[in-house]
């Protein structure tokens, strides 16, 4: 099982992708994952403009993600 | 009951209906509809995109939370996908007991879900 990061709007323009799973083999802070993961190093210029979810709940980056979790980038919303 | 759809939305009429009992007095009907500009550029369809299984949840907690706030009955559809100008992307119905409550529930929903929606405008043609 892998972590899920889903991408969505402007941030899977910016990754140029709209999922990516990583296998993490403990939990770890976001934060310190962003800036320490190639894959995700296009999102790090971006991460203060966007908001981030783990499993559907809005959390702080620097909330720890385990394997298995769904971890979602946000832009701001336009819906309505 | 899915509250968001890449189908038709349904009518006014039908989600009036929805909400409609003999304890209300007042039925209070939105339909957000996809405007000809968009800063300042013609455009003929916008595409919506959402986070569907967060969005689905975060509009269950936006209705019944306004419901027990307002003591209101609330309906809603937001479509996604890509929506032609002049057709709408949100239908909200509200009924209350007065008119007071009812559209302020109805303008509550509207604030919620630009303010707490995983959804987003996402192609402008």
């Amino acid at each position: 099982m892998a972590a899920k990061f889903l991408f969505f709007a402007q941030s899977s323009d910016w990754m140029k992708l709209k999922r990516l799973d990583i296998i993490l083999k403990e939990p770890i802070q976001l934060l310190e994952l962003i800036n320490n993961t190639n894959e995700l190093k296009p999102i790090k210029e971006y991460i203060n403009c966007l908001k981030v979810s783990i499993n559907h709940s809005i959390v702080n980056i620097n909330s720890t993600i385990k394997d298995g979790d769904e971890v979602a980038f946000l832009p701001p919303f336009s819906g309505g | 009951m899915k509250f968001i759809t890449a189908g038709k939305l349904p009518t006014l009429e039908y989600a009036a209906k929805k909400v409609k009992s003999d304890k209300y007095g007042a039925i209070v009907t939105f339909s957000g509809t996809i405007r000809g500009t968009e800063k300042e550029q013609t455009i003929e369809s916008i595409s919506y995109e959402s986070y569907n299984e967060m969005a689905e949840k975060e509009l269950k907690k936006i209705v019944l939370e306004i419901k027990k706030t307002f003591n209101v009955s609330i309906f809603l559809k937001h479509k996604i996908g890509k929506i032609p100008v002049g057709e709408a992307s949100l239908i909200v119905a509200s009924a209350g007991v007065h008119r007071r409550e009812t559209f302020l529930a109805c303008e509550k929903v509207i604030d919620e879900i630009k303010a707490k929606v995983p959804i987003w405008k996402v192609k402008f043609e």
